[in-house]
């Protein structure tokens, strides 16, 4: 019997146990796929919107090309250490991230895997816009001095002598609102973040 | 920072705890080989990443928000906004009256021939906006009505028809106002057609839509803008920005922010 992972996995996309998942996917499960898909897309999103910042569409079709592809080896049983699963997709990744930097992308075809619909998956930029939203609503409810601090570390890139001297405050005391902010900021978008993740459904599969 | 340390291990994560790593990347100043081992580790550790992409949301939105509470200040202080309305009128007036009127090309600063007349050049001078790259490629699968009008709105940019791109693509953008690439390619099309204004708005929207993708084209694009318009304050902000993202455009904006400071534009006699 296949392991379920509504039943395994209580934060859908939050959490993977790869043993089970790359188990389930070799013995074809479509839920498992899923699963799969749910955890990493916003991960390779991320790395491909960072590695690509001036092609979005290449960066869109690196996310879906690494899926399509990390599910036909799964499929095929060709990866046999389980625990590297992440790692194997951030090879996959990659090597579509030098591709399209060495402009092979396009020569390229990739098959869809039959049964799987990625038009299914939530739309990741919009997921991101959404989680900038919520981390702009935390830091207007941060203390001013807070506020001022995280502005100083991320948007201008200042160290924590140089916020110390600006705001005329110490050393510790930058480091200690940094982190305040910073853990009050991130709590606030994992929240959002989880409670989306768990609200997602499964891939319909196609017959 | 050991690669084996941060490979599959999510368990000894507490190393990010004060969150410079993620900080780090987000700048692009780790070593690649530790920018590498960080993108592996959070391919695997979900308390990483959930911090990592918050953190590059805050990033985000405190960059958003800089820009929105600057004109929101003015407001606040009337006298204060009269006073800088008198001194942008005093600033244009000077410019008008001093500066050489030139061309505005959106080439490169020693491909223009008006450069070798006047050793001073004006702002416009030093803007260098070339056509972001646009990959025509084939549509896969079941593609959607948006991403068919897309792709023929987009036709005249491929031929470098910049004006009737920018007209195409604000058509399309009335059925689909919230689709961002469509408004980045318009107020590109617009600046490389010289419509600075429109450019500034447009590039204004993209910003506003919290696109990471396209944070630093547009700070890139309103900076030329800017420049195109002898704004000195907004192009000089914009090319700070363009500086601290340390993305494909911070050479050429450290270029021109430094001419601006080595050699800022005088009057000519």
């Amino acid at each position: 019997m296949l392991p379920s992972p509504s039943s395994d996995s209580p934060k859908s996309g939050y959490e993977l146990d790869p043993s089970r998942c790359v188990q389930a996917i070799r013995q074809g499960s479509p839920e498992w796929e899923t699963e799969l898909a749910l955890y990493f897309q916003p991960r390779i999103h991320f790395y491909a919107s960072r590695a690509l910042p001036n092609n979005r569409p290449a960066a869109e079709d690196v996310v879906q090309d690494t899926l399509w592809a990390a599910i036909k080896a799964l499929r095929e049983g060709r990866l046999n250490e389980p625990a590297n699963l992440a790692s194997f997709i951030y090879a996959i990744a990659r090597h579509r991230v030098m591709d399209v930097h060495r402009g092979q992308a396009r020569n390229r075809t990739e098959t869809m895997p039959e049964g799987f619909e990625p038009a299914a998956l939530p739309d990741a930029a919009s997921a991101s816009a959404e989680r900038d939203r919520i981390a702009g609503q935390a830091i207007g409810e941060l203390e001013p001095l807070d506020r001022e601090v995280l502005n100083l570390v991320l948007v201008r890139g200042l160290n924590h002598a140089q916020i110390a001297q600006q705001l005329s405050v110490t050393i510790a005391a930058v480091r200690q609102r940094k982190c305040r902010a910073l853990r009050r900021v991130t709590e606030r978008v994992r929240d959002h973040f989880t409670t989306r993740q768990s609200q997602s459904t499964s891939l319909p599969r196609q017959e | 920072m050991s690669k084996t340390i941060l490979q599959n291990t999510p368990s000894l994560c507490d190393h990010f705890e004060d969150a410079d790593t993620a900080i780090g990347y987000l700048a692009n100043t780790l070593t690649p080989e530790d920018a590498e081992a960080y993108e592996q580790h959070y391919f695997a550790c979900t308390r990483c990443f959930t911090a990592l992409d918050a953190i590059r949301a805050a990033k985000q939105s405190s960059a958003a928000t800089n820009l929105i509470t600057m004109p929101a200040r003015r407001k606040i202080i009337p006298w204060l906004a009269i006073a800088a309305s008198v001194a942008a009128c005093a600033t244009a007036f000077f410019t008008y009256r001093h500066f050489t009127p030139q061309p505005a090309p959106v080439t490169t600063m020693h491909q223009a021939p008006a450069a070798q007349r006047s050793p001073q050049p004006s702002l416009a001078l030093l803007a260098r906006f070339e056509a972001p790259r646009y990959d025509d490629q084939p549509l896969r699968g079941t593609a959607q009505t948006r991403a068919i009008a897309f792709r023929q709105a987009m036709k005249p940019y491929t031929a470098a028809d910049y004006p009737t791109a920018a007209r195409n693509l604000h058509a399309f953008l009335n059925t689909f106002p919230a689709y961002v690439p469509a408004r980045f390619y318009a107020a590109s099309a617009e600046l490389l057609a010289r419509n600075s204004v429109a450019a500034l708005a447009d590039f204004s929207a993209v910003l506003a839509s919290h696109d990471a993708s396209y944070t630093e084209e547009a700070h890139w694009g309103l900076a030329n803008a800017a420049l195109l318009q002898n704004n000195l304050a907004i192009a000089t902000e914009h090319l700070d920005s363009v500086i601290q993202s340390h993305g494909v455009f911070a050479a050429q904006a450290t270029a021109i922010s430094t001419k601006l400071k080595t050699s800022p534009p005088t009057p000519v006699h």
